[in-house]
């Protein structure tokens, strides 16, 4: 039994001795730099951050800019639809709402897009790469859910978090 | 220039001059509606006024499409919550009473429609601003109103005092 144990030890610390190949290296340098320039956060829109779901536990939601798709929706879960549009693969310089756990540890999160194919658009303005600016977004608050109103081409639209967990998306009338 | 009304299939009996269908009708928030709503049978045919080219296609309202056209000395027009027609580009060029698109559905209950909208500033970038209250549009906006009044006779043949205010 002792034996067994020492051996096991032994074989621990050797494997945790390993040395770390340079491609390898390589590999986990290149990811960690993929990583952080995967979305990028968009100044130029106030506020920079809004809440949404419940008023004793809401997520966060940041505007940002993807700039690799690929590492992005590894890092973030891309396959939430929260508005009318089926979901479409994410595209480089696209825009997106990261929705996270509010604090520095930001998950789960959900990258939430929006994109017709045939002309490439979007009715939601802080999804269209030229807009900026204070009048985009703007904080609501119905009871006790935190929701999010989001200008549109034609007029306003209310984007909620319902107690399932699921994006709710209504617009007002035009 | 030969003008054309856009929707053949509009019933009549809803005035674009009423509310809410009408340019300045009340919206929430203290906006207001930046252009006139015509209804017709989902599926209308949606016609270019005049001739022209297109200067922008995309989203528009409840998962409805809007193509605008720039006229010319009419300016450039919106028309808005269609389905834009197979093979209409950006840059395509359009003729007078060309089928531009169809109107779509709303959904929850909304009558379909088209929603126009008229620029005649010759301002230039996108034809929504939210900062400029209250119709939340481009300055050289205008009240598509009188463009509508001056084609609508022709369409119901010589009767117009239907669309009275």
């Amino acid at each position: 039994m002792k034996r067994k144990f020492i051996a096991l030890s032994w074989c621990i610390v050797l494997a945790a001795c390993q040395p770390v190949t340079t491609s390898e290296i390589e590999k986990r340098t290149a990811l960690a730099l993929a990583s952080q320039s995967a979305t990028e956060t968009i100044p130029s829109i106030s506020p920079d951050q809004l809440k949404i779901g419940p008023v004793n536990a809401p997520l966060c939601a940041k505007p940002m800019t993807v700039i690799d798709p690929e590492v992005a929706c590894k890092k973030n879960n891309c396959s939430v639809k929260a508005f009318y549009s089926e979901l479409m693969p994410v595209q480089k310089n696209q825009r997106a709402i990261r929705v996270s756990a509010c604090g520095d540890e930001p998950t789960p999160t959900h990258l939430l897009t929006e994109r017709e194919p045939r002309f490439n658009s979007t009715a939601i303005l802080i999804l269209q790469n030229e807009r900026d600016g204070e009048n985009l977004w703007r904080q609501l608050q119905e009871g006790d859910q935190y929701q999010i109103e989001f200008a549109t081409e034609a007029a306003e639209g209310v984007l909620s978090l319902n107690p399932q967990g699921q994006y709710e998306w209504a617009e007002l009338p035009d | 220039m030969k003008k054309v009304w856009p929707v053949p299939q509009w019933q009549s009996q809803f005035s674009y001059k009423q509310h809410p269908r009408s340019f300045g009708s009340k919206r929430s928030q203290g906006r207001t509606h930046a252009g006139c709503d015509l209804y017709a049978p989902l599926g209308s045919e949606v016609l270019a006024i005049s001739a022209g080219r297109v200067v922008s296609a995309g989203k528009f309202y409840m998962g409805t499409f809007e193509v605008s056209i720039d006229h010319g000395a009419l300016g450039v027009v919106r028309y808005g919550e269609i389905a834009v027609a197979p093979g209409l580009d950006l840059k395509s060029n359009v003729e007078a009473g060309q089928v531009i698109g169809y109107v779509a559905s709303l959904g929850r209950g909304i009558p379909p429609m088209l929603h126009i909208e008229q620029f005649k500033g010759g301002r230039v970038g996108p034809l929504t601003d939210r900062s400029n209250p209250p119709y939340l549009r481009r300055a050289d906006l205008v009240d598509i109103t009188p463009l509508l009044d001056d084609m609508v006779c022709s369409h119901l043949g010589g009767i117009c005092k239907v669309v009275a205010a």
